[in-house]
């Protein structure tokens, strides 16, 4: 081996060594030392990668024998030498085994081994052992809080199942449950922190409402204030927000990718553009955003394995699409029976049509005679009284009058104009038309007489219509009552949201 | 470029290994030295981190964005929530860079020089827009860290235990940060990095 050679068998050896490939990189630097004995360096590094005590001991002498100023070798031999005084001869360089593999974090509590599989990413780690929350920014891992045992996510997603998100196989290793609330209400939702193989982080979310959301961390694509932006701009354009709330960490497990601590405050909004759905956290010090898709609960269990749950999803969401249909009906059938109800104030032929002047204390004016050809159909008085002085009202007593001056039908009608204030200020109202509607038995000459009960004005001008063979609309009315009440019965169990979720299938 | 020489504090031996190099870690004792053209000088401080795994590691070589690159260090920042690092990479025909792991995702910044008056930390805020370098920055995050550790060899002069004070923000595609030390400030202009424009050489160990 040339000179050339031994510097890159070295190399290959410390990054070995560095990257934890402790065999690899202790074959590496053997074959140094096979060329070059007196190489300090790969005599120091196979000491870092020794398999026993002696070993190490016995690269160090080595290195000392070479380099007795070597004060670094010096102190560490003078340590191991403590814990064990007998350390061996130097030999030849070590054959020795181990894995290759990472060190898990110890959890300085409990001293439970638990796997590290975020990297250097991970910040906070929750103890699987006894759930206290170890903190890894530091020198030293140091527990710096204890989690709930008990608290569980609302959906059976643990830590360590693996799933295919996106044509990409990734992990759950943390997860967050949060608390938001408003002036009225407070409400809670989950988030996994999922790493892929290659390192890419996800984020998944469920909420009971809006179920689940994949997404990842994006840079912002401009500016906006997260505290009153009503859009916010995201690579596609502007995304509509509609929601923004503050919220707190409630519970939290496995790794995480910041400092967290149960109690830890931040505000969100949530923001919509066709699809996708942004998120932004935001607080004095960092505003991040987070861009993805909804998943169907179908997709993420089948994304999970969990073909069970996935089944079961599925057919909810069947369901929920039936129930999304049979609401759209009913609410197509409301419409449907508003507009007929409407339409029979147009129905019916016109009998009379004649304007009088009613006088306060005067007798019954008559109106007519009009001619009744079609009995046992549906006929409709209609008054519109000519506009009242403000805060004025008049009672109108109405008869109809057979040809023999017999009153077969009586009703009153009532005409008001008010106007005041209240808390909001200033209101003016005024009824000033009705309708009334009879079914005489018999055709014949029929008259009406008018006549002022009690007003507040001294007389009245009232315009009379009188229409045969209308329709009714109770029956319209009726009908979309039953159907509206049904709309919000299979609104409410298809799980969507609003209106432009029901018409798209979103939830 | 290699260079050969003894640590001063624990006299292993360390080699140079790229003309920018002006700090270097004891790979044994942990010293921060600085190289001068009269030799290394110790600070002081030591800058030991924890150690956690990342697909990055000194000496690794690979491809970023189709050139070939080297890792020569890594700088720790320690921050109210958590830390991050930053590796230090240097290009066979290229300006050095640091490349910057978050969640996963990559960006890849580039050491811009300042030509005009940067504002005053103390005066913007996070969701501020302000002109920095001509370029109109929408500030995301602002905070103090203090470099907790490195490893490897840096091109500049940074110590740990120095507090630097940070903004960074977005300005169209470009992610934007600017350092504010004792003795400088420092705009760096940076690009995300898909992650297949980041290959790593594969070793059979």
């Amino acid at each position: 081996m040339n000179q050339i050679k031994v510097d890159e068998t070295l190399q290959k050896g410390i990054r070995a060594a560095r990257r934890g490939y402790k065999e690899p990189a202790r074959q590496l630097l053997a074959q140094v030392l096979r060329a070059d004995p007196d190489n300090e360096e790969a005599w120091l590094w196979l000491s870092r990668v020794a398999d026993t005590p002696e070993q190490r001991a016995d690269c160090l002498q080595h290195v000392l024998a070479i380099n007795p100023d070597n004060r670094w070798a010096a102190e560490q031999l003078a340590a191991l030498q403590a814990e064990a005084p007998a350390a061996p001869a130097p030999t030849a360089p070590p054959a020795v085994s181990a894995e290759i593999k990472l060190e898990p974090i110890k959890c300085p509590k409990c001293g439970g081994s638990v796997d590290l599989r975020g990297g250097s990413e991970t910040k906070t780690l929750v103890c699987s052992y006894c759930r206290s929350l170890i903190d890894l920014t530091g020198e030293q891992a140091a527990v710096i809080g204890q989690t709930n045992k008990r608290a569980k996510p609302a959906v059976p997603i643990e830590l360590g199942m693996e799933g295919t998100f996106e044509g990409g196989r990734y992990q759950v290793i943390g997860w967050v449950r949060y608390e938001g609330w408003d002036d009225e209400d407070r409400w809670r939702w989950d988030e996994w922190l999922l790493v892929s193989s290659e390192g890419e982080f996800r984020w998944l979310s469920y909420d009971p409402e809006e179920g689940f959301l994949l997404q990842k961390k994006i840079p912002p694509a401009g500016a906006f204030d997260p505290r009153t932006a009503t859009s916010i701009p995201v690579p596609s354009g502007t995304a509509k927000v509609i929601e923004r709330s503050p919220a707190r960490v409630i519970a939290l497990a496995g790794e995480l990718t910041w400092r967290a601590t149960v109690g830890e405050r931040l505000n969100y909004l949530e923001a919509r553009r066709g699809p996708m759905r942004y998120s932004v956290e935001y607080t004095r010090e960092e505003i991040e955003l987070l861009e993805g898709r909804p998943l169907s609960a179908a997709e993420v269990w089948r994304a999970f394995g969990r073909q069970d749950l996935a089944e079961k999803a599925a057919k909810g969401e069947m369901r929920a699409k039936q129930y999304r249909f049979l609401a759209i009906a009913c609410a197509v059938f409301t419409i449907i029976s508003c507009m007929f109800s409407f339409f029979t104030l147009t129905t019916g032929q016109k009998l009379l049509a004649q304007e009088i002047h009613i006088a306060k204390g005067g007798s019954p004016q008559k109106v007519g005679p009009f001619e009744i050809t079609q009995p046992g159909r549906v006929h409709r008085v209609s008054l519109k009284s000519d506009r009242l002085p403000t805060n004025n009202w008049a009672v109108v007593d109405v008869s109809i009058m057979d040809s023999r001056e017999n009153e077969f039908y009586l009703f009153s009608a009532e005409f008001w104009d008010e106007e005041g204030r209240d808390s909001e200020g200033y209101w003016h109202e005024s009824d000033l038309s009705e309708a009334y509607l009879f079914r005489p038995d018999d055709a014949g000459q029929y008259t009406l007489e008018l006549a002022i009960d009690e007003a507040t004005v001294d007389s009245l001008k009232v315009e009379v219509t009188i229409m045969s063979g209308v329709w009714l609309s109770r029956y319209f009315v009726i009908f979309a009552v039953l159907s509206g009440g049904l709309c919000f019965l299979f609104f409410s169990l298809s799980g969507a949201h609003s209106l432009t979720d029901l018409i798209s299938g979103r939830r | 470029m290699l260079k050969k020489m003894k640590c001063p504090s624990c006299a292993a031996p360390l080699t140079i290994k790229h003309r920018f190099v002006k700090l270097v870690t004891c790979d044994y004792c942990g010293q921060v030295l600085l190289l001068h053209d009269t030799g290394l000088d110790p600070t002081g401080r030591t800058a030991k981190l924890t150690d956690i795994p990342s697909l990055l590691y000194i000496d690794a070589t690979g491809q970023l964005q189709g050139r070939r690159f080297r890792v020569m260090g890594r700088l720790r920042y320690q921050y109210e929530s958590g830390f991050w690092d930053e590796w230090f990479l240097t290009f066979e025909d290229d300006r050095p860079g640091w490349l910057v792991e978050d969640e996963g995702e990559y960006t890849f910044y580039v050491k811009e020089t300042l030509t005009s008056p940067v504002p005053p930390f103390e005066t913007v805020s996070v969701g501020d827009v302000v002109t920095i370098a001509g370029h109109q920055v929408f500030i995301t995050e602002k905070g103090r860290a203090t470099i907790a550790g490195g490893e490897g060899q840096l091109a500049f002069t940074i110590i740990p235990g120095e507090e630097v004070k940070y903004l960074d923000g977005t300005s169209g595609d470009d992610l934007i940060s600017v350092e504010y030390t004792a003795d400088e400030i420092e705009l760096s202009v940076g690009r995300a990095v898909a992650h297949d424009e980041l290959i790593l050489d594969e070793e059979e160990f």
